[in-house]
């Protein structure tokens, strides 16, 4: 195993609550909005299943292969060949989707907060700070996220109580108007979000007490929608129809409080822990492409792949859209529930799982038939 | 103009290969390899795309792939 | 050589943690506090700004008067273009500072501009980072330059006044994100205060009065049809639940004189119904009332006069609420009273047969009122015998 380092369960569980969430709370209340309204706050119940799927696959599998990775084991259910172009396929599609994730950061950082900074120097430093987070490994990057999880969590609170008195619950009325198409329909947003529980495979044989896996990796599944449906509803709470003309409603939400007056322009609070708990999304999945590809290549160790790689991903996310229709039209493809995330994430380990099951089939039926 | 990117990304990439190499142990041909690929394929990129700002990314040649592969499953949305 | 490596890299960290790309020093700014919205003859969009001064000692404004002056720290600056961002391109020619628009609280749209519709250069105001969603709407009687020239003498600015007046809630308080939700709303109408200058005492120089809002302006669809006076408006306001502060004075029946009341709590609930083709809506109103001051030889602390003191005063309000009532459904046809959102998330389902023709539907509604009116503290006596 190239990764010596381990991480406990419940790390494993923040580590993908960041994962998942970090992007989603800002942009998830505007993207399911255009489909389900006034119920935005109904999508991440009926997204969630699309989670609790991701993290049973992914648990069935380490089950059968303890010790391995997808990228390992996947050689070892469909054959050297096989399994190597599915690792490729794999690989190349989270470095895609890594990519887009470092457009988004530095997209909204640029658009938001810092009109006048090239891209390049947003996206370039923080690839810089996750290649060094991640160059320390497993063990860092579960810490890290420990470390940021509470405090993200607190000024996440601390937002929403600000904002209560604001709030108007009227707004939310009347609940499924056209009934469960429209918010079944925003849900289809976020199974991009839940099927990013997949990744776990990737962590799943580094844990010290992998018998908790399943119960931090659902709990986690679980606190991701709960604070998605508080984000979601807090939002309709506030701004109700007007929803729509925000990318970043929360972000808006935030920049909306005024408390006597003094306590406002709160943003800058948001931004923090935004950036806080996308740098431990990126790393997730920075850690992943690498590890991955170390693992493809056989190699005895991923850290001089840290690097390079980054640079191959600075390079494609700079050029990922090139204006903001084009990246319109991509989550306009994200918003009809057919995704890149959806692959990765849920349709290929599902395949291993089949795969591996017939596997045993045949192996037991060989072992009987020789007898 | 295009020249002064060339050469800030060839530095970038020379100076990769500055604090990595020397690290890595000179038995380790592999990783020696692995990494120079990488590197080099960044390297490339980043070229390309300055010549030619214009071109595709993988996140739309992902996209336009997914989209012809759901229709094919589920027909034309 | 790896010493000289780590140098060279922290070289390169120096060079790009700079941050100072978005730099903006609070001396380089023109802080705007006020914005004025336009329409010139030629139909071009005319943008005035107000700016706070930080100059210490008596700033004259290029329009300002001269007496008095001394208090008054904001200048005016104006451009005009085809739209908004236009105009502001052209204000920006005539600055010498970069414009940060987020403490721009007071926004003043002339009537004219109103009425040929404020809804796509609304969308300049939410696009845009820095403006605040808390920043108060008016539209003035006049000019909106003028509104915002004026030279207070209580407040700093004219700006400030009109904050001021906004948050004292006696007429309607309006704010950008309010005026967003009603533009989207159900009935798409929307109803915001309007200023006007309060006549210039003798002797003061022209620009040394106050705005003050005495009617509200009624939109439909983003443009302004009419406008309703300040009786009617805090009519409107009961039925938008918004009201706050409102002395009403009644004479009941037997009186010889008049008592007026201080409203300390009102609190409005529209009750939809839908009865076949048929559309009811019960008002319900409960208040708390104050008297403040009794014109009457009633001693108000007989419990049959108090009582008789309440049903005035509910029926004050019904006749108010009437009033109000008559002229926004038979003349305006416009439901500024919010009956569509109720009946929208009473009847959904109903509703969406009702939307395309609400405008006719809503002069049908057959409103009833439930009003109870409660009088708590009497104080003691009454007028001097």
């Amino acid at each position: 195993m190239i990764e010596k380092g381990k991480i406990s369960a419940l790390q494993m569980g923040i580590l993908m609550y960041h994962a998942i969430l970090a992007t989603g709370i800002l942009f998830i209340p505007a993207s399911v909005y255009d489909a389900a309204k006034q119920d935005i706050w109904l999508s991440p119940i009926w997204a969630s299943p699309v989670g609790f799927l991701c993290i049973f696959i992914a648990y069935k599998l380490n089950k059968l292969y303890p010790e391995d990775t997808i990228i390992q084991y996947s050689q070892r259910i469909l054959g050297t060949f096989l399994g190597k172009t599915l690792g490729l396929i794999l690989l190349l599609m989270l470095v895609t989707s890594l990519s887009v994730m470092f457009w988004q950061y530095g997209e909204f950082v640029v658009s938001e907060f810092l009109p006048h900074t090239p891209k390049f120097v947003i996206i370039g430093m923080m690839i810089l700070l996750c290649a060094s987070a991640v160059h320390g490994g497993l063990e860092v990057v579960g810490r890290l996220a420990g470390m940021v999880f509470p405090i993200f969590f607190l000024l996440f609170l601390v937002i929403i109580v600000l904002l209560l008195p604001d709030i108007e619950i009227k707004r939310m009325l009347p609940i499924m108007e056209n009934g469960m198409m429209p918010s079944l329909k925003g849900s289809l947003v976020l199974y991009t979000w839940f099927a990013q529980f997949g990744i776990v495979y990737f962590f799943l044989p580094f844990l010290t007490n992998r018998e908790k896996a399943m119960k931090f990796g659902m709990l986690s599944v679980l606190v991701v929608m709960l604070t998605l449906v508080l984000t979601n509803i807090v939002v309709i709470w506030i701004f109700g129809n007007v929803t729509e003309n925000f990318n970043a409603p929360f972000m808006s939400a935030s920049r909306y409080i005024s408390i006597a007056e003094f306590l406002s322009h709160l943003e800058s609070l948001v931004m923090a822990i935004w950036i806080a708990g996308t740098f431990i999304k990126l790393c997730a999945f920075y850690y992943t492409v690498v590890l991955g590809t170390a693992e493809w290549l056989n190699l005895s160790d991923y850290r001089p792949l840290v690097l390079p790689l980054g640079l191959v991903i600075g390079v494609f996310s700079l050029k990922a859209f090139l204006n903001s229709s084009e990246a319109a039209e991509h989550f306009e493809i994200v918003s009809k529930g057919f995704m890149d995330t959806l692959v990765y994430g849920l349709a290929i380990p599902m395949l291993l799982l089949l795969a591996a099951y017939i596997r045993k089939l045949i192996v037991r039926h060989k072992g009987e038939s020789e007898k | 103009m295009k020249g002064v990117y060339i050469g800030s990304v060839t530095v970038v990439v020379v100076l990769l290969f500055l604090y990595q190499w020397p690290k890595m142990k000179s038995n380790d041909r592999k990783e020696k390899a692995a990494f120079a690929t990488i590197a080099m394929i960044g390297w490339a990129a980043a070229v390309v795309y300055i010549i030619f700002p214009e071109m595709t990314s993988p996140a739309k040649v992902l996209d336009f792939i997914l989209v012809q592969v759901r229709n094919f499953i589920f027909g034309p949305i | 050589m790896k010493r000289s490596i780590a140098i060279c890299f922290i070289c390169m960290a120096i060079m790009l943690l700079t941050g100072c790309w978005d730099r903006r020093e609070t001396n380089d700014l023109a802080i705007i506090t006020g914005v004025a919205l336009d329409k010139t003859e030629e139909g071009l969009i005319e943008l005035t700004v107000e700016i706070h001064s930080p100059g210490g000692s008596g700033n004259r404004s290029e329009m300002g008067g001269d007496s008095g002056g001394g208090k008054n720290k904001t200048i005016l600056q104006t451009g005009k273009g085809v739209s908004l961002a236009d105009a502001m391109e052209d204000l920006d020619e005539k600055l010498s500072r970069q414009m940060l628009w987020s403490h721009a609280e007071a926004i003043v749209i002339s009537k004219a501009f109103a009425e040929t519709g404020i809804r796509d250069e609304l969308d300049f105001f939410v696009r845009h980072p820095e403006p605040r969603l808390r920043s108060y709407i008016f539209i003035s009687d006049g000019k909106a330059k003028e509104i915002i020239a004026l030279r207070p003498s209580l407040e700093r600015s004219s700006s400030e006044v009109l904050i001021k007046l906004a948050e004292s809630e006696v007429l309607m308080k309006v704010t950008l994100f309010d005026l967003m939700e009603m533009l989207k709303g159900e009935s798409g109408t929307s109803v915001l205060p309007m200023v006007a200058k309060s006549p210039r005492e003798q002797g003061k120089a022209v620009l040394e009065t106050v705005s003050y809002i005495n009617r509200s302006a009624v939109l439909k669809q983003g443009k302004m049809i009419g406008s309703i006076n300040d009786q009617l408006t805090r009519g409107v306001l009961w039925f938008r639940n918004e009201i706050k502060e409102s002395i009403v004075t009644v004479k009941p029946e037997e009186a010889d004189g008049y008592i007026s009341m201080d409203i300390l709590k009102g609190r409005t609930v529209l009750i939809p119904e839908m009865d076949g083709h048929r559309l009811k809506m019960t008002v319900k109103i409960e208040m708390i009332d104050d008297v403040i001051q009794n014109q009457t030889d009633w001693n108000l602390k007989e419990l049959e006069k108090l009582q008789m003191l309440e049903a005035a005063l509910a029926q004050k309000i019904e006749q108010r609420l009437t009033d109000t009532l008559e002229i926004v459904q038979k003349e305006l046809k416009a439901d500024i009273v919010g009956f569509a959102d109720e009946f929208r998330r009473k009847y959904p389902e109903k509703w969406k047969k009702e939307k395309a023709d609400w405008e006719e539907r809503f002069a049908t509604v057959e409103v009833t009122f439930d009003i109870e009116a409660e009088v708590l503290r009497t104080g003691r006596g009454s007028a001097p015998q």
